[in-house]
């Protein structure tokens, strides 16, 4: 069970309000050991017990917990019920809560005395009340209550919800995908393609008609900013304009899906979706230290992936796989696996790297909210936390390596010889430090086996065992999370049964104070049982050193264990008692050395076990070879893959969530709801294969559904379901089913071709629409949601800065490569998506405009109009560069009368000739302009007029939106 | 073709949409029914503009939480955005929350790093008997290893008619303690800074969510359309830096305006603010000729709200302009109140906080120092000595000029950090074993005091044990400091939801109870 509690646990993960876990993991921290002695109860009548029970312990009960923990509680707080005598004993997620006569040894007393559960959590109940509950339990908990208070038993919680599978599967989005006939519709005269008639049947049906046909200028210039996010030139406008033939659209359209800007438009919507951002977001490390060296080769990827048409269902398993299927040749491929591993690292706590990388993939390749599940079943989805954890043990047997593979073979330059011997030299210490310190720790961590069981028995659980990391350890320190680890696994196997762990038990049952007259017994009656590894047997290694064991205390047991222990370890040969089949030794070692053992971690989370001073280097080290790369033009580019583990990760569900609360064993495998109730494990090493291949798959009813949707969203406006990363039962359903279905399908069969699919799209008349108003229709769809007109749209931010560098003249239309400072150099003239993608301190600019949130995937930016925009637009340094710039350019500075001058900026910005009125204006502004700067006691200018005026060319609506 | 307006004209008059608040159905058909339905509506548009979040998002985005209803009615059913003039209707509705809110404004006073309980607001005289020995209740696991108790250095008197005690470092502030509120039993999760900064803003120790302020914009707005509503200062950046006032899933709008008070100029403090080129006549004119251009446009687009809303941001900007450099600039005080303050930059700041909540910002934070001055892992007694220095006097001034000028009743003054220290010794760095009179963090309990908004003056809720390790009686988690502080602004912090990612977020996750004890 190990193998998965490695991570220090999360606390409480967020919920929604509704959710039960009102305490979060409070009550689920520790493993019950009766460390006190079951003394014999105090002498007293049952008729006393009862007495006392109904007149002190039950009021204390109703009045402190039943709120939380009977029947009557509105949600049953970690399934522990205190309402009847035989729950109270059963107890909850953290074990028993009373044990008959041990007061100290019981949860209960223990919580109340808050010391590891604090309950009640309001505040301590007053010492007497304490005081009576542990005479209670000492009096050997007497309880007459054989049923649950309240009402009738029904156990463990009333608010048990099961999931009907069959049931769940008949919501629209599971139902298996349709290729719905195209319906007959009135008016056959305006359909370009089947999709215009699936819209038209629905605005027929509402009485409502489509628009007419947008004009050509304002076709070309929604149909470029749509697919490669910059307008169209005034020359080519008017050569569409006057181009008659029939396929003149058609032609324009295969001309910008063609053009390798298609893929810097598409691939940044993608980039939303994989919330992809350059920088990590570490504490106290800023600037250039922040950024991911090669986090850029995955934007360039998907550039390329969108450019060169890369079927959608490749474009997946690449992103999830490519480290297992790209072929020779194309090591460009491993650059997707950044869609893993480009999200935060949460203070390097890797269940929340994997519950991340579970909620990307789940949301943004399905539309399906399986992060939700990750404490309990989904409130509302057929998603359970067995589905969360079978896909966290797909990620959690994934690591990322320390060598990541080159993407293209560095150049053979004298600089570039020498960046490899710096950066092979950092490489080095920092893989000999992690290798050295596993090492290291690993081995301390099985010597010092005496110490943690020392600790076992003799100290209480300390919540940090469980809840805390970055503790500052110094080297001598026992490591919280290995005594948290021995504690629940010795308690776990302290049964009458274990051969190796059962006499442990019964040792530590006995109290202190006798301990040395009982101890002599209760080591007869193991050394009376057989010997040998199996159930009811004592181990004979264990058994040869409790025969001669000399034990006064508990300490002493710690000992004797840990010389058993030591005995199997360091012995390299030597005879050894015989066990017939599971060798004696072998059994310990598997304890002290095995991955389902307390002492056992993954390499990779080596850091976590570190010393203060240690983890500093780790991290230092790490950041010095992350530095060396971006500080150097030579680092050549390298894929953020991961790679299957060696141990792969057998999952448990965490109860609530919690690592240190490992439950029920889960396989790594697909979502129930879409894989069948019958479903096979995965099955190839870590299952990511499988798992790409199940996403990937045309029986997938979501993912072509998932993937149409947002593609028509970018089109126009608006999606056909409204939240377009959240397929489920609380979702609008789709606006136009049959329309999505058969997208979804045609899509399919298409291959999962991207553009073919934006072709279907953009060459119907509905895309084609005009996107005036008609009150008559807007009265009876005021959203437009059955589109009976074209939506209205304002630039990105990324089509806003780009078409204002295209304008004037300046834009850098170089494709890829690393990060570029968009925000803090005014000059920078690279397109958009090349910016630095800063996650923790995302610039004003980005927040301004609407840039989607890096910090999770993001399912449609939010739009706002707030003056920081305008602030931008009046006062940037970029803002006043563009005009500048463009107002000296020579189609515009060369043009001599300044009616031409009016006409020139036009043209270049808003792709058309001003009108007279439009000219006029224009020049009563430049000649005021210019008066006043001439005037004896003129402010300081210091923007030409007509730079000036130019700037609000490229600030006005028309500029800014899109028709 | 109209003739246009030319650019030096007043722009065309705004047209105005009849405002109709009504509670049509706005959700899917099949959602359950919303708590909120029968209630006043009671969310407004953060910087008051109705254009802030699209009708379509407000409807998918505010889930069941607050009462949306009023305000799509509002907004009218132009198929998109609201108007100007729905505006200046919705800034007002910006008092309509969930409940009468007894504080408008919020300025958050973050001692960053961890100011000790115990020698500050919280006195332990309990602690000298077992000076240099080890406690017999014994030491709570906390980062790093500590040892025998270290009793307070400081001194601790009563004061005000209440009686509250107050360390000598804070004695200044003390003069206020019948306004004060020391709440003695805060507790949260994790002795490490990080996550223990972001769970005091955001509510969550690691996972990206809104901050406290960003919250409030949401629900609140804001009630000057020229200022950002919610305004972090520090001189220099505190741990976890923006991720303390961000805005996460929340439009980016709603974040923090982060103000680095080591700048004085106005320009290094905003964004774009000023124009380096263009005199404000020149801009004036500018902006006439933008309006002209759009008002243009906008002739054959009427019915499209969202043009407007940019004609009108515009305006908002220009002024803007002029408000933010005033609200900023401390130096238009009159000399007694900047003496008041005093000198220094934890004075600027408090002088700025005043300033712009007398301007209608909805929240202020004022993180004391760069990364985590209060963090005093050794030499206690000088670092939190010097601290007091620097923040007493321009506390006790801040709270004095709120209240001359008749704010501190509707503003809350929040003071403290992320967690307390432990009253026993640090151990020093990495268990070297060398205790240099330091203290380790310490989660298990810690103080944080308020002021004003509607809390009772003159009181502390809740206690530490005997030796101030331990939050027992009353205890306050964060969460519930921050449902406490939700409710004097006027929300049930289990209402004010949105909905990100299929999930109905809030606050406060889903803990939180409201303190009432403290409230007046």
């Amino acid at each position: 069970m190990l193998l998965i509690a490695f991570q220090p646990s999360t606390r409480s993960v967020g919920c929604r309000p509704s959710c039960p876990s009102r305490f979060g993991c409070a009550l689920a921290l520790a493993i019950v050991l009766a460390f006190g002695a079951a003394r014999p109860a105090i002498a007293a009548s049952p008729e006393d017990g009862v007495e006392f029970f109904e007149s002190r312990i039950r009021p204390l009960l109703v009045k402190n917990c039943y709120e939380c923990h009977s029947a009557q509680a509105k949600e049953l707080q970690g399934k522990l019920r205190l309402d009847s005598r035989e729950a109270l004993r059963r107890g909850g997620e953290s074990g028993p809560a009373v044990v008959a006569g041990d007061a100290p040894g019981s949860l209960l007393v223990r919580a109340l005395r808050y010391e590891d559960h604090e309950m009640p959590p309001k505040g301590k109940l007053p010492p007497s009340a304490i005081a009576d509950v542990e005479h209670w339990v000492k009096m050997g908990a007497p309880d007459p209550r054989d049923r649950p208070d309240g009402e009738a038993s029904q156990l463990p919680g009333k608010k048990q919800r099961t999931i009907d599978f069959v049931a769940a599967r008949k919501h629209w989005a599971y139902q298996p995908m349709r290729n719905p006939s195209v319906p007959q519709v009135k008016n056959t005269a305006w359909a370009h393609n089947e999709v215009d008639r699936f819209v038209l049947a629905q605005l027929e049906a509402r009485g409502l008609s489509p628009a007419p046909a947008a004009d050509r200028r304002t076709l070309l210039r929604r149909v470029s900013l749509d697919l490669i996010g910059l307008p169209p030139t005034y020359q080519e406008i008017e050569s569409f304009a006057n181009d008659d033939s029939p396929r003149a659209f058609e032609k324009v359209v295969d001309r910008l899906l063609a053009s390798p800007h298609y893929g810097e438009r598409w691939g940044r919507h993608w980039l939303d979706v994989a919330r992809y951002a350059d920088t990590k977001d570490l504490v106290l490390v800023f600037g250039d230290d922040a950024i991911r060296p090669y986090a850029y080769t995955y934007r360039d990827y998907v550039t390329k992936a969108f450019n060169a048409d890369v079927p959608y269902d490749r474009f997946i398993v690449d992103q999830l796989a490519a480290d297992q299927t790209a072929g020779k040749g194309e090591s460009w491929r491993l650059a997707a696996m950044g869609f893993l591993t480009l999200g935060r690292l949460f203070d390097y706590n890797l269940n929340d790297e994997y519950d991340d990388r579970i909620d990307t993939v789940s949301r943004g390749l399905l539309g399906m909210t399986v992060a939700c599940a990750r404490c309990h079943d989904h409130k509302y989805d057929a998603i359970t936390q067995a589905d969360y954890y079978g896909l966290y043990g797909v990620f959690a047997s994934s690591e990322e390596p320390v060598d990541l593979p080159l993407l293209a073979e560095p150049a053979a330059t004298a600089r570039s010889a020498d960046f490899h011997k710096k950066f092979a030299a950092k490489e080095h210490e920092f893989q000999e430090h992690v290798d050295h310190e596993f090492r290291e720790q690993t081995e301390v961590a099985r010597r010092r086996v005496g110490d943690y069981l020392l600790a076992v028995a003799t100290t209480r659980p300390d919540p940090n065992e469980d809840a805390v990391f970055f503790m500052s350890l110094s080297p001598s320190q026992l490591r919280p999370q290995i005594v948290g680890r021995w504690r629940r696994y010795v308690a776990r196997r302290s049964t009458q049964s274990d051969p190796v762990f059962g006499a442990w038990g019964d040792f530590m049952r006995l109290a202190d104070a006798d301990f040395e007259q009982r101890a002599p017994a209760v080591a007869k009656s193991w050394l009376d049982r057989p010997r040998g590894t199996a159930a009811g047997q004592l181990n004979p290694v264990l058994a040869e050193a409790l025969a001669t064991a000399d034990l006064h205390s508990k300490a002493d047991v710690s000992r004797l264990y840990r010389d058993t222990f030591l005995r199997a370890y360091d012995a390299k040969t030597g005879n050894w008692p015989a066990a017939p089949g599971y060798s004696a030794r072998q059994q310990l070692l598997d304890i002290l050395t095995g991955p389902e053992g307390p002492a056992w971690f993954p390499r990779s989370n080596a850091y976590l076990y570190m010393s203060r001073v240690e983890r500093d280097r780790y991290h230092h080290l790490q950041l010095e070879l992350d530095r060396v790369a971006v500080h150097s033009a030579a680092a050549p580019a390298r894929a953020m893959v991961v790679n299957d583990a060696a141990n792969l990760c057998s999952p448990r569900i965490f109860v609530r969530g919690n690592p240190a609360q490992p439950g029920e064993p889960v396989p790594r495998q697909f979502l129930r709801v879409l894989a069948g109730d019958h479903q096979q494990p995965f099955a190839h090493g870590s299952g990511r294969l499988d798992l790409a291949r199940a996403i990937a798959s045309r029986d997938n009813p979501l993912t072509a559904r998932v993937f149409v949707n947002r593609v028509w969203m970018h089109h126009f406006g608006q999606p056909l379901v409204q939240s377009p990363s959240d397929f489920g039962t609380r979702a609008t359903p789709p606006t136009h089913p049959e329309l999505l279905d058969y997208l979804a399908s045609t899509f399919m069969a298409d291959n999962w071709s991207i553009k073919n699919l934006h072709r279907r799209i953009v060459l119907s008349a509905a895309y084609q629409q005009s996107s005036a108003d008609r009150p008559e229709c807007r009265a009876i769809d005021p959203e437009n949601r059955l589109l009976w007109r074209f939506n209205r749209q304002r630039l990105d931010m990324e089509a806003m800065r780009d078409s204002m560098l295209a304008v004037s003249g300046r834009l850098d239309r170089t494709l890829f490569g690393r990060p570029a400072d968009i925000v803090g150099d005014p000059h920078c003239r690279r397109r958009t998506i090349y910016g630095l993608v800063d996650r923790q301190h995302l610039p004003g600019f980005h927040r301004a405009f609407d840039f989607a949130n890096p910090d999770q995937s993001a399912e449609r930016r939010p739009q706002t109009t707030v003056p920081q925009q305008a602030l931008f637009a009046m006062n940037s340094p970029f803002m006043l560069e563009q005009a500048q710039s463009l107002a000296a350019s020579p189609p515009v500075s060369g043009k001599l009368s300044p009616p031409d001058r009016v006409e020139s900026l036009y043209e270049i910005v808003l792709g058309r000739r001003p009108d007279e009125a439009e000219t006029e204006l224009a020049l009563r502004f430049v000649n005021a302009a210019q008066a006043d700067s001439s005037l004896p006691h003129a402010p300081q200018v210091k923007l030409d007029p007509w730079a000036q005026y130019a700037q609000m060319l490229l600030a006005s609506n028309e500029f800014t939106f899109v028709d | 073709m109209p003739a246009l307006a030319p650019f030096d004209q007043d722009g065309i008059a705004c047209k105005s949409v009849p405002l109709s608040p009504r509670g049509r159905g706005v959700r899917g058909e099949g959602d359950p029914p919303s708590a909120s339905h029968n209630r006043a509506p009671s969310l407004t548009l953060p910087l008051a503009n109705p254009a802030f979040f699209s009708r379509r998002e407000l409807l998918a985005r505010t889930g069941t939480g607050l009462g949306m209803l009023g305000l799509v009615g509002l907004l009218g059913d132009s198929g998109g955005l609201g108007s100007t003039a729905v505006a200046a209707e919705s800034s007002q509705a910006a008092k309509r929350t969930h409940f009468p809110a007894r504080a408008k404004h919020v300025i958050h006073i973050y001692l960053n790093g961890g100011p000790s309980q115990i020698d500050t607001f919280d006195p332990k005289p309990a602690l000298a008997r077992y000076a240099g020995q080890r406690l017999p209740t014994g030491n709570l696991s906390t980062e790093r290893p500590t040892g025998s108790a270290l009793p307070s250095p400081f001194r601790f008197r009563r004061y005000g008619q209440s009686g509250l005690d107050f360390s000598e470092i804070f004695e200044k502030t003390a003069q206020h303690a019948d306004d004060i509120c020391v709440i003695r039993s805060m507790y949260c999760n994790t002795p490490n800074h990080e996550q223990s900064m972001r769970l005091m803003n955001t509510g969550d120790e690691r996972l990206s969510r809104p901050s406290f302020g960003s919250w409030l914009l949401y629900g609140m707005g804001t009630d000057n359309q020229n200022l950002p509503g919610f305004i972090a200062m520090c001189p220099g950046l505190p741990v976890s830096d923006v991720s303390n006032w961000r805005s996460s899933f929340l439009p980016g709008a709603f974040q923090g305006t982060y103000i680095d008070t080591r700048q004085t100029r106005v320009e290094e403090l905003i964004d774009n603010i000023r124009n380096p080129a263009l005199s404000q006549p020149a801009q004036r004119r500018q902006l006439d000729l933008l309006a002209a251009l759009n008002r243009r446009h906008q002739q054959s687009r009427a019915e499209d709200s969202g043009l407007e809303a940019r004609i009108e941001s515009f305006e908002l900007a220009f002024r803007m302009q002029t408000a933010a450099t005033d609200a900023l600039d401390v130096s238009r005080e009159p000399k007694h109140i900047q003496d008041m303050y005093g000198p220094g930059v934890q004075a600027r700041q408090m002088l700025i906080a005043r300033r712009l909540v007398e301007r209608g910002v909805r929240c202020v934070q004022l993180y004391h120092g760069d990364v985590q001055p209060w963090d005093a892992h050794s030499h206690l007694e000088q670092n939190h000595r010097e601290l007091g220095r620097q923040c007493d006097q321009p506390i006790a001034a801040l709270l004095t000029d709120l209240k001359q000028r008749g704010l501190l009743d509707e503003t809350l003054v929040l003071c403290g950090g992320e967690f307390g220290r432990t009253p026993a010794v640090e151990l020093g760095q990495a268990g070297t074993g060398n205790p240099q009179f330091g203290r380790d963090h310490n989660h298990w309990g810690f103080s944080v005091w308020m002021a004003g908004g509607g809390v009772k003056g003159g009181m502390t809720y809740g206690s530490t044990d005997e030796f101030g390790y331990r939050a027992v009686e009353n205890r306050v988690h964060v969460h519930d400091l921050h449902a406490t502080m939700l409710a004097l602004l006027g929300f049930d912090h289990t209402r004010l939801t949105y909905r990100y990612a299929g999930r109905d977020y809030r606050l406060t996750d889903v803990s939180g109870t409201v303190v009432r004890d403290i409230i007046s």
